[in-house]
């Protein structure tokens, strides 16, 4: 580093080089302002539009893959003068130290690659600017890319100090920008595959700065999330790690032997290095994509023949080429198997000694409880059983809920407990089942020898094959650092989640908006919604703070056996749209509410609204399916009629159904309803909770939610419909399909 | 002015150049000869600074060459086959190597130029062999160099090329004090020009000296007798060449030209006489001695 302080410029020499490639750089720029902004300028006058959508973005890939091209050749042509012994005579014998010679064509080749993109890009920029694309995003935009560029150029520097000819240098130039990304590609998958309860965090965060090519297309578009937001700050990633190599480039120049030019390698250890690396990255990954494929359909071991073939024959062939294209023919066959063998036995070492050891224990280790501080849970059930809906809309896009943040004793050892059955449970199989393609873990780890069973039931019947979880376990120690684990688990082991239905922290997913209230302070709609009607609430009325005072004082006020109960009434539900400015960066979601709800009933109250409004004239029709007289007897324990779930739930009498499954067709007893009788029995009805015994299911003609009668009012809605017509139905489907209304 | 100590240089691991010691004084036209790949090429890359040694010091008046521009500034390497940057013209090769050379001379360069006849406008490409070397040598003559180092310089020069080439040298030599060494096979020509000759054999350089101290050092002698003698009768002269013809003997000796004398009339000859050797002869017979060039 310190010899790259004493890099002196050659003005001189640097102003020659630049006038030599006048008439490329003029060329380019050209070719640069082509697209962009030439054929965008004449698409926008010939359609006489505004808009310069799609035809801008033509002109940004065309020129960023036309700065990514010349980020490659442009060094290997200022500088190829070090791939010819006949060159090396001249250039090494000039009056220059190397070192400046080295700086000089290097700021030369980045003068070279920056000036057309440059012309290019603020010419198009600046003259199809629009709103958002405005001149601070085009100059940000154009930092960062100039900064990627000069990356991939000084891995190709790097390349060509190791190499002695410019093909070789340009292959290995493009291996080693390909290498990150192979290498972070084949930890992801044989942890993934590997390590159960591996978390992937954001992939294209950590792409991003380890692949500079997605870097690049990355930058210029800001097509996804980046590991820093500014484009300032990624510039100067790539800056300083384009400033690192450049100066250990500078080094191996100062070594770079001028007899070697010509040669594939002028540094005797990079062929073995790249090529022994490449081989061993290839066969994990090959052997990590070969055991998920064979795991999806299979119950597989890891040390099955059949995953280690491919991966053997595909690598062996890759380094025989490879050491045939560094060795300019065959002659090196043998010992070129024999290297093969050496770096595959390293591979397979690394490989053999990371399944057999589950990555050190990494599966199996879990914190201890008294050193958990707090923890960041995210819940994602598609049934809905154990917790609400776990997400809302925000500019008409579905957003998963924040994580929970569980800080009390209780909450943590809920989770806690989860991550002990999930450890528990999956011993019996190893740690190597892949739940994600295969469904049926809990039979299978219930057919082990000596099995018993380290969990509680959920007081209700699911199928082992089709009801999944996917939970991410955040833990925050007291010790410092973070423990994070991802499961997708059977729904039968979640019973301790139950509890977490009254932690505060629920009003996440219970009510986003209110959660979410500092973010998106200004009320745009609100709308009151029971079973039979609807009022609107005018947005002015609405005081977000009072009502997520009295959400989180309703929530505060049930212990955990009244937070899953069935025995309140249904209210109805709130549907909320919050913005973060007047009416536009908006989220929409809904706050369910029942009588346990008594502070929101009263904030909701003071605003007039009211909330027994008047029928519609037209109700939807409506059946009382009866949890007796069914058949088989067993299906009383489905989800049907003991999970209660409010109209917003968007889940269906019908889903909670087929998680049943008997070899034998369901039939079902029940009974339509008039509108009178369904006006009757609204005070009867539940929405959220869980029921220990089977309760009376009301469905409607396409009505979202599983509302349940509660269990006290069986007789007065049994005396409601005595009079009406037992029917029976096998298929849900058809309940409403001859009814009429 | 020009020192090497030591000097080793290996390619991998074949040994090219080991124990080269070397002076060369200011004002000197050294002829390097050697048989093919005895390193020639690569001393003189070692010379100007393109190599590296793996051991020992190249130093041009007490500095150290290799990568040291101002060493570096005063030598000038013209490598057997020459460069020239892509499509240049030896106009635009003159502006490159005025960066580099701040004592480039316009006078000599248009002066050079205007013997060679070259028009400096055109690609060098469209050049023949022998002019490409010809702009190469006018371009190294007018970076005004105290050191030049040619390799094979007189390859694919036509014969009135060559007589101009070694005019040019001379004069600079007479009116500079310019240190010239030349790396040929062709002895003819080294033999007209240098004043001292290093031969490079075996990798390092067995010989080193004056041409005239080296021409007086080896003798060609025809000796005949009125019958035939024993085996080994000139064993102990150690001779590098020896060639029956019948009872007259052709043989190559180095040393004291009284002693061999001498010893030669010992065996009472009815011939004894001395024949001028070439320079070329002393390089073949001394290459003979060693082996090179037998066939097995």
């Amino acid at each position: 580093m310190v010899n790259l302080f004493k890099l002196r410029l050659q003005t001189e020499y640097l102003r020659f080089l630049l006038k030599r490639n006048a008439r490329y750089m003029f060329i380019m720029s050209i070719a640069m302002m082509t697209l962009y902004p030439v054929l965008g300028l004449t698409v926008k006058i010939l359609s006489r539009s505004d808009s310069y959508d799609g035809i801008r973005e033509v002109g940004l890939f065309f020129n960023i893959s036309l700065l990514m091209f010349t980020a490659f050749m442009i060094p290997l042509q200022i500088m190829s003068y070090m791939n010819s012994k006949k060159n090396l005579d001249v250039y090494h014998a000039l009056p220059i130290k190397r070192s400046d010679l080295f700086i000089t064509s290097l700021i030369a080749a980045i003068a070279i690659v920056v000036v057309p993109f440059t012309i290019g890009w603020f010419s198009g920029g600046l003259m199809m600017m629009t709103g958002s694309f405005n001149f601070l995003v085009i100059f940000e935009r154009y930092f960062a890319l100039i900064s990627i560029a000069t990356a991939i150029l000084s891995v190709v520097l790097f390349t060509m100090m190791n190499t002695g000819t410019s093909l070789d240098a340009f292959l290995y130039s493009l291996t080693l920008n390909f290498i990150p990304i192979l290498a972070y590609g084949a930890y992801i998958l044989f942890v993934q595959t590997i390590l159960l309860g591996f978390s992937i965090g954001d992939l294209t965060k950590w792409v991003g700065i380890i692949f500079p090519i997605f870097a690049l297309f990355e930058s210029g578009f800001e097509i996804s999330g980046r590991m820093w937001a500014s484009g300032y700050v990624n510039g100067l990633y790539w800056l300083v790690l384009s400033g690192v190599i450049i100066a250990i480039s500078n080094q191996f120049y100062l070594r770079r032997k001028s007899e070697k030019a010509e040669k594939p390698f002028t540094n005797k250890t990079f062929f073995p290095t790249v090529s022994g690396l490449l081989i061993i990255l290839f066969i994990i990954f090959l052997y990590c994509v070969i055991y998920s494929m064979n795991s999806s359909f299979y119950y597989t071991s890891y040390y099955a023949p059949i995953n280690f073939i491919f991966p053997i024959f595909f690598s062996m062939v890759l380094y025989l080429v490879m050491d045939a294209i560094a060795e300019r023919g065959f002659k090196h066959l043998a010992k070129a198997f024999i290297h093969y063998l050496v770096i595959a036995a390293v591979a397979f070492s690394l490989l053999i000694g990371g399944l057999w050891s589950k990555g050190f224990g990494y599966a199996s280790r879990i914190p201890s409880l008294s050193n958990i501080e707090s923890i960041d849970f995210d819940y994602y059930d598609n049934s809905n059983f154990i917790m609400s809906s776990p997400s809302y809309y925000r500019d008409m896009m579905a957003v998963p809920a924040s994580s929970l943040h569980l800080t009390t004793a209780d909450d943590i050892s809920a989770v806690y407990e989860l991550h002990r059955i999930i450890i528990a449970e999956y011993k019996w199989i190893d740690y190597n089942y892949n739940y994600a393609f295969n469904n049926n873990l809990v039979t299978m780890i219930e057919e082990q020898k000596g099995y018993t069973k380290s969990y509680e039931t959920l007081p209700f019947f699911i199928n082992n094959s089709i009801n999944s979880a996917q939970v991410k376990i955040t833990y925050h120690l007291k010790s410092g650092g973070d423990l994070v684990r991802s499961y997708t688990v059977p729904l039968q082991w979640t019973n301790s989640l139950l509890t977490l239905n009254n932690t505060p922290d629920i009003i996440e997913v219970n009510a986003p908006n209110l959660a979410n209230m500092d973010e998106y302070p200004n009320v745009n709609m609100a709308d009151w919604v029971t079973p039979v009607g609807k009022a609107s609430i005018s947005p002015l009325k609405i005081n977000l703070s009072e009502l997520k005072t009295a959400y989180l004082m309703d929530i505060a006020a049930l212990s955990d056996a009244q937070a899953i109960s069935t025995d309140y009434t249904a209210m109805g539900y709130l549907n909320l749209t919050t913005c973060k400015f007047k009416t536009s960066n908006c989220m929409t979601s809904v706050i369910d509410v029942d009588t346990r709800f008594t502070h929101v009933i009263a904030v909701l109250t003071a605003t007039g609204v009211n909330l027994n409004p008047a029928p519609e004239t037209a109700l939807r029709s409506a059946v009382l399916i009866l949890p007796e007289e069914s058949s088989p007897a067993t299906i009383v324990d489905i989800p049907m009629f003991r999970v209660a779930m409010p109209q917003s739930s968007q889940r269906y009498t019908f889903d909670l159904e087929s998680s049943y499954e008997e070899s034998q067709p369901n039939t079902y007893t029940y009974v339509n309803l008039s509108d009178d009788q369904l006006i009757q029995i609204l005070p009867y009805i539940t929405q959220r909770g869980i029921s220990e015994t089977p309760l009376i299911s009301l469905v409607f003609n396409n009505g979202s939610g599983n509302l349940l009668i509660q269990a006290q009012y069986t007789d007065e809605v049994l005396a409601i419909i005595s009079e009406n017509q037992r029917k029976s139905v096998v298929n849900l489907y058809n309940l409403f399909a001859t009814d009429g209304k | 002015m020009i020192a090497l100590k030591n000097i080793k240089k290996s390619f991998d691991n074949k040994l090219v150049l080991e124990n080269i010691n070397w002076d060369i004084p200011k004002g000197s036209i050294y002829g390097l000869v050697g048989p093919n790949g005895a390193g020639k090429s690569t001393l003189l890359r070692l010379m100007s600074g393109v190599l590296s040694p793996d051991a020992g010091q190249i130093t041009l008046e007490g500095a150290i060459i290799y990568d040291n521009p101002s060493a570096k500034k005063k030598i000038m390497f013209v490598p057997d086959d020459p460069f020239f940057l892509t499509q240049s013209s030896l106009k635009e090769m003159k502006k490159f190597y005025q960066i580099f050379y701040s004592t480039f001379n316009e006078a000599m360069y248009q002066k050079l130029l205007n013997h060679f006849k070259l028009n400096e406008n055109d690609k060098i490409t469209d050049f023949s062999k022998g002019m490409k070397r010809q702009a190469s040598v006018i371009l190294a003559l007018s970076c005004d160099p105290e050191v030049l180092l040619l390799d094979e310089a007189f390859d694919g020069l036509d014969p009135v090329m060559r007589l101009m080439f070694k005019r040019l040298i001379t004069d600079e030599l007479m009116n500079r004090q310019i240190t010239v060494v030349i790396s040929s096979h062709n002895l003819r020509e080294l033999e007209d020009i240098c004043d001292s000759i290093a031969l490079l054999d075996h990798n390092t350089i067995s010989i080193q000296d004056e041409v005239e101290n080296i021409r007086s050092n080896y003798h060609k002698l025809q000796i005949g007798y009125s019958k035939e003698q024993a085996g080994d009768v000139f064993n102990e002269l150690k001779p590098l060449h020896l060639e029956q013809r019948g009872h007259v003997y052709l043989m190559v000796a180095k040393g004291d030209i009284s002693a061999i004398r001498t010893l030669i009339e010992s065996t009472q000859p009815i011939l004894l006489e001395e024949i001028p050797i070439t320079m070329e002869e002393v390089f073949v017979y001394e290459m003979e001695a060693k082996g090179y060039g037998q066939l097995v």
